[in-house]
């Protein structure tokens, strides 16, 4: 087990690396960005003074924007790995300080949507296999394929649009007025769980379809192994016979799609909050992208894409777990 | 009807039929078996003619969309009692107490017929507490006695493996160990060595026979090897697209067989007393699509003793030859009684 | 030992109702007809493709359907509901449908846009009627609608936007963008993917891994995040067109994936699967092996995904321009549209401005059946 997770780990730094190198082309990439237009309006309000001319140089030096792009890179890791992310040109902050608690709100939401699809999928999921076919299965499928088709902002709107219409009030925003900038407590955590809901659910829902067909095939697939025929001709019964045998097995790639489930819900909660305005990190990102604040832009993609990554381990960790078969590969 | 007092299990006029989109199989056509107490009964057969379906039919596990269209099965329970097992409903109560105390099934591939996910002592102790109320520690120490009757070796420490970890034929007595953990009435044997090599072929045989004699187990073995049927077998039933074609002792069947396809069947083994150069004899045809009705008897388009415009037009009776060899063979009589299609 | 049988009687199949088709047809029926039988079946399937086919041709001759130009302000009819299309008025039963004026003013109290319906006259629908001039695909001079009242007044099914203009029109407009994009994303990933899953499967070893690393880190990249850093990459003073090409470009650079590993698949299988042996020992050339073995069983499976596909780039293209990062004004795309409906308020005071959203969600939906049904036709094992 401990060989498989250290394996795992082993795979995960090229891929990090590769994550980094993206993220940094990314900041890269904008013809002319946020460093240049701050360092024009130094020179616009201040004139080309010996200060302006000192500081436009110690930002060329911090940035080492003269130098070729791959020195570039290695002096943007070194400062990445020791938690400096730059500065944010918008806010004027260090990007640092501005992400971690944004970050953690997506954390948040990710993490409970995913239970959430979990939960809705996977009753419905063995349902459908064990009554498959049938108008049940059927209307659930249906349901699948719709809430698969509809983008996640579109959700998001027509929710809006209805809680509007019926309770007469915005279910914007992830706390109300009076918590938003008020430190941390029992009171402001209760808050947002009612605001929770709304985008739990909403990204949630694109996940949950797939899930539910994922669940339904492998489970009739694997109701009618012949593992299932011997556990019935032995005289185990219903409830217990379906969880002992072929739930336990098709549960593995239940499982497994949290791999690819995960940046679906991520990028999912991105474009969200930003219809339901959340301080997420999504919100953040499309501001510091139209403003060409590439530091902060570079800085969120490769964090969300991390988070990616190491959700995929974990579920790898858990899916190993509970398979046999895979720890002794 | 009623059942015998030597007899363990009565099978009559069993009428199977698979309702697919592709049409109707009548897998069982009028099935008549017996099983007599402590005998082993081999069912034999080339694969398609129902010889599963039989065994699902007396365990009540016929996959959908198979159903149960008439016919009768009688079985005497370890408690005394005969229970018509084809009164049952599916998932009554009543079936699932004798699938879990009376009767007991291996099957072909013990790979995937086993759990992929959980180790055998699991599996063998859950058949165990199936049967009777009994704590776990108990239930694992007779778990590992039987895994000891049936020879894996250490099974103390075997009984903690996973399925995945055993060679084929530790797979195999594993999946006997649990069939007999719960000391069934009548044990079924469905192909349980097709899935072998030759040595551990051997292996198993000796095993079942070792362990018919020391439990006087009934035992039904459906294979369509004749020579596993001549080692283990007392009695023999032949299949031939869902209908018992011939039954006798296996003396006989091997030395008499009466019926043109048994006698095929015999013909066709190879031996080495067989001169050298001589062709090797082979059932004409080809067992036909299960979708296909067949008027008359149902073996005449392959049979090398074909009368025309007999056995293509009438059903054959049951014929006795001596007491205890039957055959369904127009060539023995019954062409007058004989009805014209099914 | 002759191998005949004592034929004297012909054999009965029973056939139940349903399953009319003859044997022998099955048996020769080519693989692309068997195909088309099963999706036939699949009821959803069928008809979504039918759906889809009609998107296509509004798409292509969106200067016919649309009774306006896109462009067209409207001053008088700023943010006005969709019309009601009548049939009855108080003379009674009209063959011909028609439509009331209205007369927009402004709500002191709420500060909104109000619209009076105005009975006096009614404004018939007429089909095929000459109204505003355009270009065929900017080739063909031509004035001809399919439907419009004579008098080129007000006929907004859709109602209007905020400047006046004809949401329907602009929808199918919009449509010709937002649909041509799933068409020309998905190639461009077909392409991408065939080549990378060709050469990593061809080559095997350090290249293959490499290859396989990359599209592991592709899919594992959240698309909305990658796909907004890497659209404000494209300089925004680029014409409409190079834009549009940008964005099929990013949005296929993260759905190469899954043609790849198909690709990649079945390159392999060429060194091992058991027919392609059977075909070579055959006599089969190398290119037969591929041209008649291995492309027939691939492309069914290459169908399917690539319409699975197409629903991914269309949503990727409205997601970007609804946050106002993909295509702009004067561009109209269905996401482009959804931009005014970005609060809550307005959205509120012109629930009409989300019908693009809607059309959306019906395009996908369609896509996903069409595409379902596909997978199920192609896959030789299911029921």
């Amino acid at each position: 087990m401990l060989k498989y997770i250290a394996r795992r780990l082993l795979i995960m730094i090229p891929i990090f690396f590769i994550i980094s190198l993206v993220s940094f082309t990314i900041i890269l990439l904008p013809p002319g960005d946020a460093i240049d237009r701050y360092m024009d309006n130094l020179i616009f309000e201040h004139g080309l003074t010996e200060e302006v001319k000192a500081q436009i140089s110690a930002l060329k030096e911090l940035y080492a924007m003269d130098e070729p792009v791959w020195v570039q890179y290695f002096k943007w890791m070194g400062k990445v790995l020791k938690g400096d992310f730059g500065y944010s040109f918008q806010w004027e902050r260090p990007v640092a300080e501005i992400i971690w608690e944004r970050l953690a709100l997506t954390l948040i939401i990710t993490i409970s949507s995913l239970l959430f699809s979990w939960v809705i999928a996977f009753p419905v999921g063995i349902y459908s296999a064990i009554k498959h076919n049938s108008m049940g299965d059927y209307f659930f499928t249906l349901l699948g394929f719709i809430g698969l088709s509809i983008p996640n902002f579109m959700l998001a709107l027509l929710i809006m649009y209805g809680v509007f219409v019926w309770f007469g009030e915005s279910l914007v925003g992830l706390f109300s007025s009076e918590y938003i900038n008020v430190p941390w407590s029992w009171a402001k955590f209760v808050d947002m769980l009612k605001h929770l809901w709304l985008p739990m659910v909403i990204v949630g829902t694109a996940g949950t379809a797939g899930l539910i067909r994922v669940l339904r095939n492998n489970l009739l697939d694997e109701l009618q192994k012949p593992y299932v025929i011997t556990a019935r001709a032995k005289g185990l019964t219903g409830i217990k016979l379906l969880l002992k045998y072929p739930l336990r097995v098709a549960i593995n790639p239940f499982l497994s799609t949290v791999g690819w489930i995960l940046p679906q819900l991520i990028s999912g909660a991105t474009i969200t909050s930003v219809v339901l305005n959340l301080p997420t990190s999504g919100a953040v990102l499309l501001n510091a992208l139209l403003f060409q604040d590439m530091y902060l832009a570079g800085a969120i993609i490769m964090l969300l894409a991390t988070m990616t990554l190491i959700g995929t381990l974990l579920s790898d960790i858990l899916l190993a777990a509970i398979d046999p078969r895979i720890k002794y590969e | 009807m009623e059942l015998d007092n030597d007899l363990l299990l009565k099978m009559k006029d069993l009428h199977v039929h698979f309702m697919t989109r592709e049409g109707v199989v009548q897998a069982l056509n009028g099935v008549n078996l017996e099983i007599v107490n402590g005998e082993a009964l081999g069912l034999v057969g080339e694969s398609g003619c129902g010889k599963s379906v039989t065994a699902q039919a007396i365990l009540r596990i016929i996959p959908r969309p198979g159903k149960i269209l008439r016919g009768r099965i009688l079985f005497r329970r370890k408690n005394g009692t005969v229970a018509e097992l084809t009164q049952m409903e599916d998932h009554s109560s009543q079936i699932i107490d004798i699938r879990r105390k009376d009767i007991s099934i291996i099957f072909q591939e013990p790979m995937t017929a086993l759990s992929p996910v959980h180790t055998i002592g699991n599996q063998i102790i859950e058949a165990i507490c199936l049967e009777r109320e009994i704590t776990r520690k108990e239930a694992r120490e007779r778990a590992i006695a039987m895994l000891d009757l049936v020879g894996v070796p250490n099974p103390k420490f075997r009984i903690d493996s996973y399925t995945f970890e055993l060679s084929g034929g530790m797979r195999q007595r594993a999946m006997i160990a649990m069939a007999l953990s719960s000391h069934p009435n009548l044990l079924i044997a469905d192909e349980p060595t097709t899935a072998v090599d030759v040595t551990i072929q051997a292996q198993i045989l000796e095993l079942i026979q070792k362990l018919r004699q020391e439990l006087r187990m009934s035992t039904l073995i459906i294979t369509h090897n004749l020579g596993m049927v001549a080692e283990l077998a007392d009695r023999v039933a032949v299949m031939y697209l869902g209908r018992i074609v011939e039954k006798a002792s296996t003396a006989d069947i091997f030395h008499d067989p009466r019926h043109p396809y048994t006698q095929g069947l015999i013909n066709s083994i190879p031996k080495l007393s067989n001169p050298r150069g001589e062709k090797l004899w082979a059932i004409k045809g080809m067992v036909p699509s299960p979708y296909t009705k067949i008027y008359g008897c149902v073996f005449h388009r392959r049979c090398h003793k074909f009368m025309p415009g007999i056995c293509d037009k009438i059903v054959p009776q049951t014929i006795e030859i001596v007491s205890g060899h039957v055959v369904d063979c127009l060539l023995y009589g019954g062409v007058n009684e004989g009805r014209n299609y099914d | 030992m002759m191998n005949r049988e004592n034929t004297t009687r012909e054999e009965e199949f029973i056939h139940p109702a349903r399953f009319k088709r003859e044997e022998e047809e099955l048996y020769l029926a080519s693989q692309w007809q068997l195909m088309w039988w099963k999706f036939k079946e699949h009821k959803a399937a069928m008809a979504s493709a039918i759906v889809i086919i009609l998107l296509y041709i509004i798409a292509i001759f969106a200067e016919f359907f649309a009774p306006f130009d896109p462009m067209r302000r409207a001053p008088k009819y700023i943010q006005a509901p969709p019309q009601k299309i009548h049939f009855i008025d108080k003379e009674g039963f009209h063959l011909r449908p028609f439509v009331y004026d209205m007369k927009g003013t402004i709500d002191r109290d709420t500060m909104t846009r109000v619209y009076e319906i105005d009975k006096s006259y009614r404004y018939r629908v007429y089909f095929f009627v000459r109204g505003d001039e355009y270009k065929l695909w900017n080739l063909f001079k031509c004035d001809l609608h399919l439907f419009g009242t004579k008098q080129g007044t007000a006929l907004y099914l859709f109602g209007t936007d905020g400047l006046g203009r004809d949401m329907l029109s602009r929808i199918i407009y919009g449509a010709r963008i937002s649909l041509s994009i799933g068409l020309v994303g998905v190639f461009l990933s077909l392409i991408l993917g065939l080549i990378l899953g060709g050469i990593a499967g061809y080559f095997g070893g350090v290249v293959d891994s490499a290859i396989q690393r990359l599209s592991e880190v592709v899919r594992s990249f959240p698309t909305i995040p990658l796909w907004l850093g890497l659209s404000a990459a494209l300089p925004p003073d680029w014409p409409p067109l190079r834009i549009y090409f940008g964005i099929t470009v990013i949005l296929s650079l993260s759905g190469w994936t899954g043609l790849a590993r198909q690709a990649r698949g079945k390159i392999l299988s060429l060194k091992t699967e058991d027919f392609v042996l059977a075909a070579r020992f055959s006599g089969a050339s190398t290119a037969r092996v591929i041209g008649a073995h291995l492309i027939p069983s691939f492309m069914s499976h290459i169908i399917a995904t690539l319409t699975l596909a197409i629903p991914y780039m269309i949503l990727g293209e409205t997601a970007l321009s609804f946050l106002g990062i993909g295509l702009r004004d004067p561009v109209v795309s269905w996401g482009v549209l959804l931009q005014r409906a970005q609060n809550i308020h307005t959205i509120a005071n012109n629930p009409w401005l989300l019908l693009p959203g809607v059309c959306v969600i019906v395009t996908i939906l369609c896509f996903n059946f069409v595409g379902d049904g596909l997978r199920d036709a192609a896959d030789p094992y299911s029921r």
